[in-house]
């Protein structure tokens, strides 16, 4: 031991760890600071709530009201038939299909009159729609996990027995991750 | 006792040895950081996880936005300067799955996307192409890489329409109408430009229909007022009004307009769905259409207040006048063999 410590070869061992463990840091520093680099997340927050808004607006299978024989959806008029809980259920989950459990998007819809009183309210995908409002409502808006909102007021008519004013809120729930 | 040599220095034996050996060693290892970093560098150069991520999403929500359109779609995606070639794509389970059949990693990325459950999803693995296309035509959705082919063509609804000794029941309206040797004609050319006149034209294709034994409500070129129009009409069960587009895009197109309000709309909109396929088939139009006409949202003197409501009514715009070329290049005779293509089908 005494004549290893004579020629200092502890020292060049120890030396040696120092300049790998130094090795290791440098290049793990260069990788961080490629991959910060590089570009991989694009946010599309705002075009899939709009495209999703749309396509409740515009589908002939969802809530507008869409003439059979002339094959002609009229996106500003609600029809009052097709936008009852029961059915609209089925409507949406038809044509707006994410798959058997749906962790992508929620929204709620709610008819209102010209005095801005409810006629109806109702939620697609309303199990996460509860969950991810509670997560919006705490704030909880940035990163994985967090969600994202956007709310929608549009003027329509409603169908019912007689065609009268009102308007359409939607709100829509975006998980982030 | 050894001699001195090499690895062998003065002061005594092994003392150059681990001096070289160190050295040897950091150099390997230094070579070894520096490969690894060229290599690393050279799989981020390479990499297309960009790219990838982006056109998973990208073509996920192209497909949200075509499930969304009410109307047939055509579209033929390129992605602008991205080399589509050396990417693979397909559907799973409402997802968009896009990879790089050349990276080492072979990750795919995955956007999730809704469809329609009414619809018919044709999606399959696409490779080595430099388009998409897709193509929503009454309830199919087909994701491909050719040509989005007779995109346009709409699907006629299929009611029965048989009939005989029919013809005798059409009457061909030809739009707007002037004669400049009568005094008193007030003229109606319609819409002009240097190369075409819409009464003119109008005319031209109804006197060539005039030959296959339909009548006309005019049977040349002059002014014909609404309420006689309606009145030569009147007998007949079945109205085609001619005319040509008024649009500033230099875009060649033919609509057909048909009532909503009309007792006979099912019909009015099979006929007008056969004559615009013909249409599409046999002349170079870009793009066709049937639009429902509201007559509360009409003028008294609106000429499509010749679509009654109690008959099978078809209001023709053939073409768009502002698009000289196209205009020009179309012969009355073929649009009138097109339209009575259609009515044989129709009836036939």
């Amino acid at each position: 031991m005494a004549n290893l410590y004579k020629k200092g070869v502890v020292f060049n061992v120890l030396m040696w760890f120092f300049k790998i463990f130094f090795l290791v840091i440098v290049l793990f520093t260069l990788i961080l600071l490629i991959r910060s680099f590089i570009v991989t997340e694009l946010n599309v927050f705002n075009a899939e709530s709009d495209i999703f808004i749309q396509r409740i607006m515009l589908s002939r299978d969802s809530i507008s009201y869409y003439d059979v024989d002339i094959d002609r959806v009229y996106p500003g008029i609600i029809d009052l038939d097709k936008f009852t809980s029961a059915t609209i259920d089925k409507v949406l989950n038809d044509s707006v299909y994410y798959g058997t459990e749906n962790k992508k998007i929620a929204a709620s819809f709610t008819l209102k009159d010209e005095s801005d009183n409810v006629i109806k309210s109702i939620t697609y995908n309303p199990d996460y729609f509860s969950r991810w409002k509670e997560m919006y409502e705490a704030q909880w808006m940035n990163g994985p996990g967090g969600v994202g909102a956007k709310a929608k007021r549009f003027e329509v008519l409603i169908k019912g027995t007689e065609l009268k004013r009102g308007f359409l809120e939607i709100v829509v729930i975006l998980p982030n991750s | 006792m050894l001699k001195r040599g090499v690895f062998l220095g003065k002061k005594g034996q092994g003392e150059m040895e681990e001096e070289v050996y160190s050295t040897l060693i950091q150099v390997a290892i230094l070579v070894f950081v520096l490969v690894s970093l060229g290599l690393y560098l050279k799989s981020v150069r390479d990499n297309t996880v960009f790219e990838k991520i982006y056109l998973s999403r990208d073509i996920a929500l192209l497909m949200n936005s075509i499930y969304a359109a009410p109307e047939n779609i055509g579209y033929v995606y390129a992605a602008g300067e991205t080399n589509l070639t050396k990417f693979t794509f397909k559907s799973q389970e409402n997802y968009v799955v896009v990879n790089d059949k050349n990276s080492i990693s072979n990750q795919e990325m995955f956007y999730k996307y809704a469809t329609d459950l009414s619809f018919h999803e044709e999606f399959p693995l696409i490779e080595e192409s430099k388009i998409l296309t897709f193509v929503k035509n009454d309830n199919t959705l087909k994701v491909g890489t050719e040509g989005t082919g007779k995109l346009n063509a709409l699907i006629c609804q299929d009611i029965n329409t048989k009939s005989s000794n029919w013809k005798t029941k059409v009457i061909i309206d030809p739009g707007h109408g002037s004669d400049i040797n009568k005094p008193d004609d007030p003229g109606d050319v319609g819409y002009s430009t240097d190369a075409v006149k819409e009464s003119v034209f109008t005319t031209q294709v109804a006197t060539a229909l005039k030959s296959f034994g339909y009548m006309l409500t005019r049977d040349y070129n002059y002014y014909l007022p609404l309420r006689d129009r309606i009145s030569a009409a009147k007998n007949s069960d079945v109205i085609i009004s001619l005319h040509v587009g008024n649009y500033s895009q230099d875009k060649n197109i033919a609509l057909a307009f048909v009532s909503a309000e009309s007792l006979k709309k099912a019909e009015s909109r099979k006929l007008a769905c056969l004559i615009l396929n013909i249409f599409m088939t046999q002349f170079n139009f870009e793009s066709i259409a049937i639009v429902p006409v509201f007559h509360s949202e009409l003028l008294p003197d609106d000429p499509k207040q010749i679509l009654m409501q109690d008959k099978i009514a078809v209001f023709l715009e053939i073409e768009n006048i502002n698009n000289k070329a196209s205009v020009k290049a179309l012969k009355p005779s073929e649009i009138a063999s097109a339209i009575n293509d259609a009515l044989n089908q129709y009836y036939g």
